[in-house]
């Protein structure tokens, strides 16, 4: 079964150069503007993985991530924050929220996917 | 090779230029394939990737020029593509097919890594799944061999089937860098434990990881040996070769930061780990010093020399000294059984919709060590009632005037000579009246019996009690209170209940201080040695000639009657033409006198376990060897106090019965019409 | 599929406990799972088919093993009557192997 991922982030392209990289690692790929939009797309389907950005308009990552985690269907689904900065302090509020897998943003698109291999593999 | 063609693949897949996708994919899985060895490398295949290097530079020379147009598959590509295709059958187009392989020959111990993963409980909780990591290492190399342990839960009742209870230990056959292989467990390595030994590490990397890997390190040894992890005893490194500790030196090097510091936790702490083979034999040793110093102190006394019998007299309180710390090095915190609540009180309280507050007191009371495993499932068990049958839900708590949240309490203290732990909840309390009728509907009951409050609650132990939730105690579940109850008599401790109507209940815990030395009181009977245990021993007494019953085997002791139980007649030998003497016993809030022969003195017993044939021996719970070398038999007091109150209630009644029955007889004459 | 069906995948019959399992076998679902799954050791004869398994992961399999093990414990005959390839899979790469039900057994 073809292995889904959810990308969460506010830049167009950069979602878009994402998706490309991860549709021809061989997953699916559905994306998400906003931690609001994404919580829209939190509706029962099955998600493998979700690669959320921390800093967003409207609803930012934690938010969404947290919101998540209340949610039965998702609430194990593994989740990779990617970060610009190195902010402690949200590590640490991810951490508590049940965010363990953190990437550092800008990244090789190699990175993202070596770091997705890890979680999922399509 | 291999990381290049992925990365252009890689690359290529970023910008959209399908024509080197296709070409590099294709490439990558045949360097994929010799990489994992199923491709044997020979000169055509050499010249044949060559080529492919060359063509793929135009390729990418064509992309720099002109990005928007695609590259044109001429003759040479479609000959490269076809040539590649032809050694990719069965390509693995995932890394899936890094499923082990029993044995690789070629790949002695000496080649491997070997990686240990032990994962952290909440591994899956958080989105993690160790096969994803065992699939990834697959990018590095193969899995040679590889063992899955499963940590089975304590019951399979109240346990959360989303705790990750599997660790992993195998053995990597890779090219790759320490720093690769560390790097698949990134994501986990701060919670998990992950112990890398790179190839060739010596004996000496897996003694140390043994060590910190818990229980006996022997174990872990042999388990590797049999895998094959272990270098052989001609390949263990002189130490020239390796003059650092290989587990600082080697392994750690190119490990993050994170993994070095749980290192030095572990290795900068106050504790050192000790095989607990090592520390029963200490003990052991300890005890039969104590023997010999007993029988050296006798020997002394008989000489009648001052300054030998002071000698031996500081050599036995250094002894003794020894003994305890001996002892000590046994226990630990009962935290380590408490710390299990928390989670489960929180478990069991959410599915059942309770609210309740835990409060744990005295979680730094010692314990001894081998008692931990065998007290953790009684007193699971018996949480896990009080939270379903003693809290009451909120509704009916605000109903009766108590706080929505109801309290369970776990209390451990020492209390003379014993450990207690006290299950105590603020709920509805035991309801008298269920108990006798299931009791008596299970036939558990004489007609007519009257008991006491604490032998109602005893009932709740008796076997049989809850034959209603046999069905499923195969599965671990409802395992009835008379196994809780035997678990704690295994170990020489006793259950007791506390229970107000409405007010709570608590379920009180009496457990020796130890299992292996005994502070004795030496008697005689019959002319054959005996040892009570000295912390049930209240006094002892010559043998009353007034104040005593015999038809109902009572002692008057000050203001009371207490039941007594003569050894003699316990091992069935004939009365006693000599005074004997009464040693009143104490346990918990029973008391009995036991009638004795002689009075010796305290003596220290290092306790033998009984042999089968004695098992079945009633009142005896071990035997000591003597300073004299002589044997002697340790008697269970709980065992014989309990006796002798059976024995009193019985006779008490069959002496009220002949009383009432002749005083109707005499009653019966008089209204017999003359 | 994320919730398992309502329906009890066990059905007993005589000394026999067959476990049917449909769906996921995952993370997702082994908490409603789990108390019928146990169910199945009161039976001295547990027979686990695989077969319309749409999904297993490495907590839905920890389960399955669980089972076994304590299947094994209790002197209980064990065996899968029906496998599943994804299944198969990550018992290998795990290096692990649960018994399968002998040819002559499945026949009807």
């Amino acid at each position: 079964m073809d292995k889904t991922i959810l990308v969460v982030d506010d830049s167009a392209s950069f979602r878009n150069v994402v998706s490309i990289a991860l549709k021809d690692a061989g997953y699916q790929v559905i994306q998400a503007g906003d931690g609001k939009d994404a919580l829209g797309k939190l509706d029962g389907k099955k998600i493998h993985l979700i690669i959320s950005d921390v800093n967003m308009p409207v609803m930012d990552g934690l938010s969404f991530v947290k919101a998540a985690k209340q949610l039965a269907a998702y609430r194990f689904t593994p989740i990779i924050m990617l970060t610009t900065e190195a902010g402690e302090s949200k590590k640490a509020e991810g951490k508590a929220a049940g965010v363990r897998a953190w990437v550092v943003k800008p990244f090789q698109p190699p990175v993202l996917l070596d770091a997705v291999a890890k979680l999922v593999q399509a | 090779m291999f990381r290049s063609a992925h990365t252009i693949k890689g690359s290529a897949g970023l910008f959209a230029l399908d024509g080197l996708i296709a070409f590099t994919h294709v490439m990558e899985n045949v360097l994929d394939r010799m990489r994992n060895g199923e491709l044997a490398i020979d000169k055509p295949l050499v010249a044949l990737l060559l080529a492919c290097n060359d063509h793929l530079r135009h390729m990418l020379a064509h992309y720099r020029s002109e990005p928007a147009t695609p590259f044109p598959e001429d003759a040479e590509h479609r000959r490269l593509l076809t040539a590649l295709e032809a050694h990719t059958q069965f390509a693995p187009t995932a890394v899936a097919s890094a499923a082990p392989c029993p044995a690789a020959p070629e790949n002695s111990e000496s080649g491997n890594w070997h990686l240990f993963l032990r994962y952290h409980p909440d591994l899956f909780q958080h989105g993690f799944d160790p096969a994803s990591f065992l699939r990834y290492l697959g990018k590095h190399g193969s899995i040679v061999h590889i063992h899955t342990r499963l940590e089975m839960p304590a019951t399979l009742q109240d346990f959360d089937p989303t705790t990750c209870r599997l660790s992993n230990e195998l053995a990597l056959h890779s090219q790759a860098s320490a720093a690769d292989i560390a790097a698949a467990f990134e994501f986990i390595q701060d919670d998990s434990e992950i112990d890398i030994l790179p190839p060739a590490s010596d004996y000496d990397a897996f003694v140390a990881l043994a060590a910190r890997y818990g229980g006996s390190p022997e174990t872990h040894l042999a388990r590797w040996r049999e895998a094959g992890y272990l270098p052989s005893a001609v390949s263990t490194a002189p130490p020239v070769q390796a003059p650092m500790p290989s587990l600082e030196a080697a392994p750690m090097q190119n490990v993050p930061q994170e993994k070095r510091r749980s290192v030095d936790r572990v290795e900068g702490s106050r504790f050192i780990r000790i095989e607990a083979a090592k520390l029963d034999a200490l003990i052991n040793r300890v005890g039969e010093l104590v023997i010999s110093t007993a029988s050296s102190r006798m020997r002394a006394k008989q000489t009648a020399d001052s300054d030998m019998i002071q000698a031996v007299e500081v050599l036995s309180q250094l002894v003794e000294g020894i003994r305890d710390d001996a002892l000590n090095l046994r226990m630990v915190p009962i935290s380590e059984i408490f710390n299990r609540f928390p989670r489960m009180v929180h478990d069991v309280s959410a599915r059942l919709g309770k609210e309740i507050e835990l409060d744990l007191v005295g979680a730094d009371t010692e314990i001894d060590k081998s008692m931990i495993e065998k007290l953790t499932d009684p007193l699971m068990h018996i949480v896990r009632n009080a939270i379903d049958h003693g809290i009451e839900d909120a509704e009916s708590r605000l109903a009766q005037g108590k706080p929505a949240r109801g309290l369970l309490r776990l209390k451990a203290y020492h209390d003379t000579g014993a450990i207690v732990v006290d299950i105590s909840d603020d709920g509805r309390g035991m309801n008298k009246a269920a108990i006798l009728a299931k009791a008596q509907e299970r036939g558990l009951l004489a007609e007519g019996r009257q008991l006491s409050d604490p032998e109602v609650y005893k009932l709740i132990f008796l076997p049989g009690f809850s034959t209603a939730e046999q069905v499923s105690d195969i599965s671990g579940r409802g395992v009835g209170m008379d196994v809780v109850r035997r678990n704690i008599e295994a170990l020489r401790g006793e259950i007791e209940i506390l229970s107000t109507a409405g007010q709570g209940s608590t379920l009180r815990i009496r457990l020796p201080l130890t299992l292996a030395i005994i502070d004795g009181f030496h008697v005689e009977v019959g002319g054959s040695s005996l040892v009570l245990p000295l912390d049930m021993m209240a006094e002892c007494m010559d043998m009353p000639s007034q104040q005593i019953s015999r038809e109902t085997r009572q002692i008057w002791l000050r203001d009371t009657w207490i039941p007594y139980i003569s050894l003699r007649e316990l091992f069935s030998l004939p009365p006693s033409d000599e005074p004997e003497y009464v040693v009143v016993a104490q346990f918990g809030q029973t008391t009995a006198g036991i009638i004795v022969d002689r009075l010796i003195g305290d003596i220290q017993a290092v306790i033998k376990p009984l042999g089968s044939l004695f098992r079945s021996l009633r009142g005896v719970s071990g035997s000591t060897i003597m300073g004299n070398g002589r044997l002697a038999l340790i008697l269970d007091i709980p065992q014989l106090i309990q006796l002798a109150l059976k024995r009193e209630d019985r006779l008490v009644e069959q002496r009220q019965a002949s009383l009432t029955e002749h005083s109707i007889a005499l009653a019966n004459s008089a209204t017999r019409p003359i | 599929m994320l919730v398992a069906d309502i329906e009890s995948p066990l059905h007993i019959e005589g000394q026999e406990a067959t476990l049917t399992l449909q769906g996921d076998l995952t993370i997702f679902t082994v908490d409603a799972l789990k108390d019928d799954i146990f169910l199945a050791l009161n039976c001295p004869r547990i027979r686990v088919s695989l077969d319309a398994v749409t999904d297993i992961d490495s907590c839905g399999l920890q389960l399955l093993l669980m089972l076994a093990r304590q299947a094994q414990d209790l002197g209980r005959d064990f065996a899968l009557s029906q496998s599943h390839p994804e299944v198969d899979a990550l018992l290998a790469l795990y290096g692990l192997d649960l018994p399968a039900q002998a040819a002559e057994e499945s026949a009807p």
